[in-house]
């Protein structure tokens, strides 16, 4: 095994990789995180404005 | 004490028989047959006489001048004969070079030379064993085994300088190549006696070094049969893409055994699309629910009891102390029907996303539904399920790193097996010619 | 090893038997071959200045041999048509004698070994196969070659001989003999095939620019 010793760094890299993307919970990247979103939202969730960048056309509005 | 010493051999030089010319012999008796490069005679040097006289349009400058000296394995050697020898293959002929290098001590080696590939070469003593190699037929000496790779006539087209034989020019051969790169185990068959000899592979630049000749060697062409290939003799690394397969394949169960998955909210809503094509799109915010752990994702399930509608959920994971918030939007469809007596149907009625790296608090989502119904079609109130789970495995890496995986050792394979190929094809068992 | 020393009957130049296995040797001054017999020494033949060659090897030359170290003690030097050869007669520190066969800068050790049946000379060929001491061997050259002369010690009289033929044996392994049909009963001797590198060698012959 120690033939290869870029292939072993290489997949021990991508294996560790693996690992970490769980312990620390990744998810689709498409989600747009978004700061300081004020208090107010919950009394009034009409005023919210998503930054979500996908909005399929063929439904109305923005 | 009683011996009286005898005379230290020395370089002799002969008188051509034919043309009195001076043939100079390195090889202190030894040689059997000397070229007279005036008038191209070769004359055998125990009895003098002319053995044969032979045409050249022109006279071929060996590339290693004959009485330069080399050292290979720690000896030194020196050049004193030369030949070019050729095969013919269909139409073709294939010409090659030959040098016969000596050593008082070590006897005779040979030094061939074709498109710039190199070769050095000891004769054996002794009978290698016939055997076979993955089907094919092959020769066994010294624990090795040589596979075969071509048999072809050789017959000698121009000489110079000193052999240990009576050299004739237009000598024919037979010989047979049985390759284990970077070794070479080759048979030459005459009338009276076959001899065998191994070669060992050596670039242009090795016996350029060896030999201190000026200037560069001729580049090399092509491959050789038994030239070493630059991908290796080690494997393309299957092994070790197994181990890792494993490793990721052990991950993803350890990850489903080990992430906690916890149900953190789930509650059900309806939501009534407000009459108008272009009205405001509403929006509703769920109770607060506690996200607890460390720092993880966050899948939000959408569940709906869609009948032949599109619905877009617009939403937000919001953290109620923070503010900090994570935008994302669902997509569902679903429609059915019956078709010339065949019920079909079509989309999905539910949909999840996974929201990465969400700290732990205190959050409650947003939502903004839209729904479209198909034309004609009034649209109706829905009912949707949201549900909530923390610290769930994420796939996708274990789809995209197999494959990542395998990159490396499909390529080595690949160029592996490309060199192999084009070794091949200079061998006898190469396919139709182009 | 105490030496032998004498007196050449022919010429009274000094002799020595180095040897305690030497039966024949040779006076390198008058060229006369000598056999020790009882009491005295009996001039029995002359050999012809033997020609320059150009083997490595000459007369007092040491090298190993599995292990054991010997020294080179006579030879008879053969022609055929690929040119000289020499069989180098060695003696090992024990004793024991050797040869040392050395053509065209190949090289091989054997021991004689007697006691084995010899096919006669007619049933021999390339090809044929026949067993001694239990090792398989086939035939793969027969040489007819030249006496050319003897020189120094060797282990049994042999002299004056003109043509000869000479079987050479070959086995799987490695192995190697070879049986000289110019005697009767024919000599057969056998032994392995040997990388002059092995031999390590010493006070060999000098060359010219070497």
């Amino acid at each position: 095994m120690l033939r290869h010793p870029f292939y072993m760094l290489y997949g021990l890299a991508l294996v560790g990789l693996t690992g970490w993307t769980q312990y620390r919970g990744w998810g689709a990247m498409s989600v747009n995180e978004v700061r300081n979103v004020p208090k107010s939202v919950r009394d009034n969730p009409g005023s919210y404005r998503s930054h979500y960048g996908y909005h399929p056309r063929y439904f109305g509005g923005k | 004490m009683s011996s009286q010493p005898k005379p230290t051999p020395k370089v002799q030089a002969l008188e051509c028989p034919n043309c009195g010319g001076s043939i100079q012999l390195r090889g202190f008796g030894k040689s059997l047959s000397a070229v007279c490069i005036q008038c191209l005679s070769i004359v055998d040097t125990q009895s003098l006489r002319v053995l044969q006289q032979f045409q050249a349009k022109e006279r071929v400058i060996p590339l290693i001048p004959l009485g330069k000296r080399g050292k290979l394995h720690g000896d030194q050697w020196e050049a004193i004969g030369f030949q070019c020898r050729e095969i013919e293959v269909d139409v073709t002929a294939y010409q090659w070079r030959e040098y016969v290098l000596f050593n008082p001590y070590k006897g005779y080696r040979y030094l061939t030379e074709y498109d710039g590939h190199w070769n050095d070469v000891k004769p054996i003593n002794g009978l290698p064993e016939s055997t076979t190699k993955g089907g094919k037929r092959a020769m066994k000496w010294l624990n090795e085994t040589y596979t075969h790779f071509q048999t072809a006539n050789a017959s000698t087209v121009y000489v110079m300088g000193e052999f240990p034989w009576q050299v004739t020019v237009g000598e024919t051969a037979q010989c047979d190549d049985y390759i284990s790169p970077p070794r070479m185990l080759s048979s030459e068959k005459t009338n009276n006696e076959i001899t065998w000899s191994i070669g060992d592979y050596m670039t242009g630049d090795q016996v350029w070094k060896s030999f201190e000749v000026p200037g560069a060697p001729p580049p090399a062409r092509g491959i050789y049969a038994n030239q070493p290939s630059p991908h290796g003799a080690k494997s393309a690394g299957w092994n070790l893409f197994w181990v890792f397969l494993g490793a990721t394949v052990l991950m993803m169960l350890a990850a489903s055994i080990l992430m906690g998955q916890k149900e953190a909210f789930r509650q059900d809503f309806t939501f009534a699309p407000p009459p108008g094509p272009q009205a405001e799109a509403q929006a509703i915010v769920t109770p607060v629910f506690e996200l607890t752990g460390r720092t993880t994702n966050v899948e939000v399930e959408v569940l709906t009891d869609l009948d032949n509608e599109w619905a877009y959920f617009n939403m937000a994971l919001i953290n109620e102390q923070t503010g900090q918030g994570f935008d994302f939007g669902r997509e569902v469809g679903y429609f059915h029907g019956i078709e010339g007596g065949e019920s079909w149907t079509e989309g999905k009625k539910a949909d999840s996303v996974v929201i990465p790296t969400v700290p732990s608090g205190r959050y409650y989502l947003l939502v903004q539904p839209e729904v479209e119904a198909k034309p004609g079609q009034p649209p109706r109130t829905i009912r949707y399920e949201l549900r909530v789970r923390r610290d769930v495995p994420y796939n996708l890496p274990f789809f995209i790193v197999p494959l990542l995986l395998l990159i490396p050792p499909v390529i080595k394979s690949f160029r592996k097996i490309s060199f192999e190929t084009r070794r091949w094809q200079e061998s006898s068992y190469a396919g139709s010619d182009d | 090893m105490s030496i032998k020393r004498t007196n050449c009957p022919q010429c009274g130049a000094p002799i020595e038997f180095r040897f305690s296995s030497a039966v024949q040797t040779t006076c390198e001054f008058c060229n006369s071959i000598l056999v020790p017999r009882d009491l005295d020494i009996e001039k029995v033949g002359k050999v012809a200045d033997l020609p320059l060659d150009t083997s490595p090897i000459q007369l007092r030359t040491e090298g190993i041999y599995d292990g054991k170290a010997f020294s080179v003690a006579g030879r008879i030097l053969y022609q055929w048509e690929q040119g000289g050869w020499n069989e180098w007669h060695i003696v090992f520190q024990d004793g024991v004698s050797g040869w040392l066969s050395d053509a065209q800068a190949q090289y091989a050790v054997t021991f004689q070994k007697e006691g084995e049946r010899i096919p006669p000379r007619p049933d021999i060929e390339p090809g044929v196969r026949l067993t001694f001491d239990g090792v398989d061997y086939e035939v793969t050259t027969v040489t007819r070659a030249g006496y050319v002369g003897v020189e120094g010690e060797l282990p049994f009289e042999y002299w004056d001989k003109t043509v000869l033929t000479f079987i050479d044996l070959r086995s799987k392994g490695g192995r190697f003999g070879t049986i000289d049909y110019s005697e009767e009963p024919p000599l057969l001797f056998l032994g392995e095939g040997v990388e002059f590198d092995n031999l390590q060698l010493k006070n060999l012959r000098e060359f010219e620019g070497w």
